[in-house]
């Protein structure tokens, strides 16, 4: 056993932290809230750059061929630095054609997502609504050559800027999953105004034609795509989660010490300590159950259960550090002009993102077999 | 990070469970805790062949009867007593012991560890009195110097095990120093010492009528010999929370065993389907999660050579918690049924909730409560001021 971070995750967690503090500070967090587009290439070509796009991509299309659990340190410092844009979707839905695309698609996509020239987020109805039913609004029709695709997606993460969705579809068959050209002009866009300003959309299908080969997996049986697809992204959530709350408890301990009332800093105050304690074991119970699920995943082992419990665990974290972060904070915090109320945005987003921790409860009610 | 025991683990902890299942001890074990007794012949008994193959110390030299092992090893083999629910002598091997080894003279580690890791002694710690329990540095018990010995007088409160031991673990005051934490000194006393009385406490856990018990210890003109004076006088705070550390890391294998349990009886019951106890149940699921990869982050935090002190905290607070949590739920899930007592004929999971709900505050007050293991978390873990 190990409780240091791997050579790997050592080195992401460093070059992340450098990269953030260049390139994400909270200045153009700020910006990007407020910009309609809310997307600056050139951080995407610094990421791809890194490798970063491309890390779990093996060498043969172009990747650095690392692997997941890597990953986990590189989402703490994004999460950390409040980063928005489609880095997270990218990744699980690159995770998904590399375990269920076919050689064609492998030759054609994954280069293109390494070297950062093709992004890909995933579209999916509610992700609640999805997870837990075989079914999707969506409808896909067969018709010669391929398919078309009729229906409205929400919460597709920076749809307006990806070039490819993994987009879920109903179809006569069972659910599918396709690859779609997200800049096809049956395709049309809204942004949803959200609670953190993360530029998720609507999107609406217009007789979207797909070609055959653009089906991911096989037709009809897309079930089991779509659950793997939920369960990294709960993981994901999980990590950048880490970072939120790690940083948060950072915040909140500086400013304790900082901020002086009733002739002391509050900082001494049992009921600030304490509650600072609290974050601190919810911090550590994210971070550990986090690595935990990563690295059994990658042993090839099934890793639902622990999965399950990370988020069930992080989305409660999340929410009662940020909130115990406002409370140290007092009036200060829920100022525009302060950081503190952008991570209580986020993570409430991160908190209900593939899964809240009922529903993840839930499931981990269910492993036991109760 | 990786979170598996090596190959080399895993083969050492099946001979540990292999071991363990063909004693048939649980039941054992079980029923001389509930005696009244806590620790007499059988698991002395145990102890004794467990030392014979070098399984309570595996980590310690083999001069000292160890085997020269990691802490990974002594951590299963703690995991394996909480699964079946035995003892190792605990505070001899784990506490008083690794305080002996690193901080006694050359003449200390000869008299004592080899005992220890043979299983042939235990000692009962020596903290609180009656004016001092979560502030230990009000200690009062005076240590008065003579010519080649101390005199002792005083007197302790809830000292667990003294009854059993044979050596005391004990915090004695050396000198009135301000701070009150600077005049500590640790002594290693025998029990058997003329003025020692030692009168049982009887506490609300156990079976009924109280099996689990502790002690009050009354010192009269006790002479100790100034050889059994571990480390430097005055200096034995620094010890002191040395031996918390150690005392707070709980192995996790009892709480992941009496979840199971419930967890199965609960398949029985019917009442696995009510989503509210679903919820309840999948919570304490992750938490025992937690508090395993806890448990295991000590025991590696050990085998560095580094002092788990806010790990520890944290673990045990948690460990409680869980305690405190699944009695609850126990008792909730079965309404009054929750408060029969085992002996009753309409108890029902052999009436455990009943008997974790009497037992678990033992553990909010043992080793530590949650308000003081906070703020060791919030001022030594996040250098908040105190």
């Amino acid at each position: 056993m190990d409780f240091e971070l791997t050579d790997e995750q050592k080195i992401l967690a460093r070059t992340g932290r450098e990269f953030t503090k260049r390139f994400i500070p909270k200045t153009l967090v700020r910006e990007l809230e407020d910009d309609p587009t809310g997307f600056r290439q050139e951080v995407w070509a610094e990421m791809a750059l890194l490798g970063w796009t491309g890390w779990i991509i093996p060498e043969e299309y172009g990747g650095v061929g690392g692997s997941y659990p890597d990953l986990i340190a590189l989402f703490e410092e994004l999460g950390r630095a409040c980063y928005l844009g489609p880095f997270s979707s990218s990744i699980i839905c690159t995770m998904a054609i590399l375990k269920y695309g076919n050689e064609k698609q492998k030759r054609e996509f994954l280069p293109k997502v390494a070297s950062g020239e093709a992004i890909f987020v995933l579209a999916q109805s509610e992700p609640v609504a999805q997870t837990d039913r075989d079914v999707a609004q969506v409808k896909a029709t067969r018709v010669s050559g391929g398919w078309t695709i009729e229906g409205t997606k929400l919460f597709v993460p920076y749809a307006h800027i990806a070039n490819w969705f993994v987009c879920t579809a109903q179809t006569s068959e069972g659910i599918a999953l396709f690859l779609v050209d997200a800049k096809s002009t049956d395709l049309s866009y809204k942004l949803l105004e959200t609670l953190a300003r993360d530029k998720q959309c609507e999107v609406s299908f217009n007789s979207v034609k797909v070609p055959e080969e653009n089906v991911l997996g096989e037709a009809g049986k897309g079930w089991e795509i779509v659950k793997n697809l939920n369960q990294w992204g709960a993981l994901t959530q999980c990590a950048l989660i880490s970072g939120v709350v790690q940083q948060v408890l950072e915040m909140s301990v500086e400013y304790a010490k900082e901020r002086v009332q009733f002739n002391q800093p509050i900082g001494s105050f049992q009921v600030i300590q304490h509650k600072c304690a609290d974050m601190m074991a919810d911090v550590e119970a994210v971070k550990y159950l986090t690595y935990l699920a990563a690295w059994k995943m990658n042993t090839g082992q099934s890793a639902k259960l622990e999965i399950s419990m990370a988020k069930a665990r992080a989305s409660d974290a999340s929410r009662r550090v940020c909130l115990g972060g406002h409370a140290v904070h007092g009036g200060i915090g829920i100022t525009a002009d302060h950081d503190m109320q952008i991570y209580f945005r986020q993570a409430k987003t991160m908190e209900l993102a593939f899964g809240n921790a009922d529903f993840h409860r839930e499931l981990v009610a269910q492993h036991l077999e109760l | 990070m990786d979170f598996e025991l090596t190959l080399e683990e895993r083969e050492f902890e099946e001979e540990v469970h292999g071991f363990f299942e063909s004693q048939d001890i649980t039941e054992k074990a079980r029923e001389e805790f509930e005696s009244g007794i806590s620790t007499g012949p059988f698991t002395r008994e145990l102890w004794k062949r467990l030392g014979e193959k070098g399984w309570i110390c595996p980590h310690w030299p083999k001069k000292y009867g160890g085997l020269e092992l990691s802490l990974v090893h002594r951590y299963i083999l703690e995991e394996a007593h909480s699964y079946f629910g035995t003892h190792s002598n605990v505070v001899a091997s784990g506490m008083a012991g690794p305080v002996i080894l690193r901080n006694g003279t050359d003449e200390q580690r000869d008299e004592f560890l080899l005992r220890i890791a043979k299983g042939e002694i235990e000692f009962a710690l020596g903290y609180t009195e009656p004016q001092a329990g979560s502030d230990l540095s009000a200690i009062d018990i005076r240590a008065d110097e003579a010519d080649d010995h101390f005199i002792l007088n005083g007197q302790k409160l809830f000292n667990t095990g003294c009854h059993y031991s044979d050596y005391h673990w004990l915090l004695v005051r050396t000198e009135k120093a301000k701070p009150r934490y600077k005049g500590l000194s640790f002594l290693i006393v025998d029990l058997n010492s003329p003025g020692i009385t030692v009168k049982p406490i009887w506490v609300m856990g156990g079976t009924k009528g109280g099996s689990h018990r502790t002690n009050e210890v009354y010192y009269d003109n006790v002479k100790v010999p100034k050889e059994r004076m571990v480390g430097q006088k005055n200096k034995g705070f620094y010890m002191l929370m040395e031996a918390l550390s150690y005392e707070r890391n709980f192995p996790a294998a009892q709480l992941q065993r009496h979840l199971a349990e419930f967890v199965d009886w609960l398949k029985e019951s019917g009442k696995s389907k009510d989503p509210i106890i679903r919820q309840r149940v999948a919570e304490l699921r992750i938490d025992v999660e937690f508090i395993n990869l806890m448990a295991m982050r000590i025991a590696w935090i050990l085998q560095r050579g580094d002092a788990p002190d806010v790990e520890a905290a944290l673990a045990k607070t948690k460990w409680y918690q869980f305690m405190e949590d699944l009695a609850n739920l126990g008792v909730d899930v079965l309404g009054p049924f929750g408060l029969l007592h085992r002996d009753s004929r309409w108890a029902t999971w052999s009436g455990q909730p009943e008997w974790l709900f009497r037992d678990f505050l033992f553990f909010r007050v043992a080793a530590g409560t949650p308000e003081i293991m906070w703020n060791i978390v919030a001022q030594r873990g996040l250098g908040l001021p105190r």
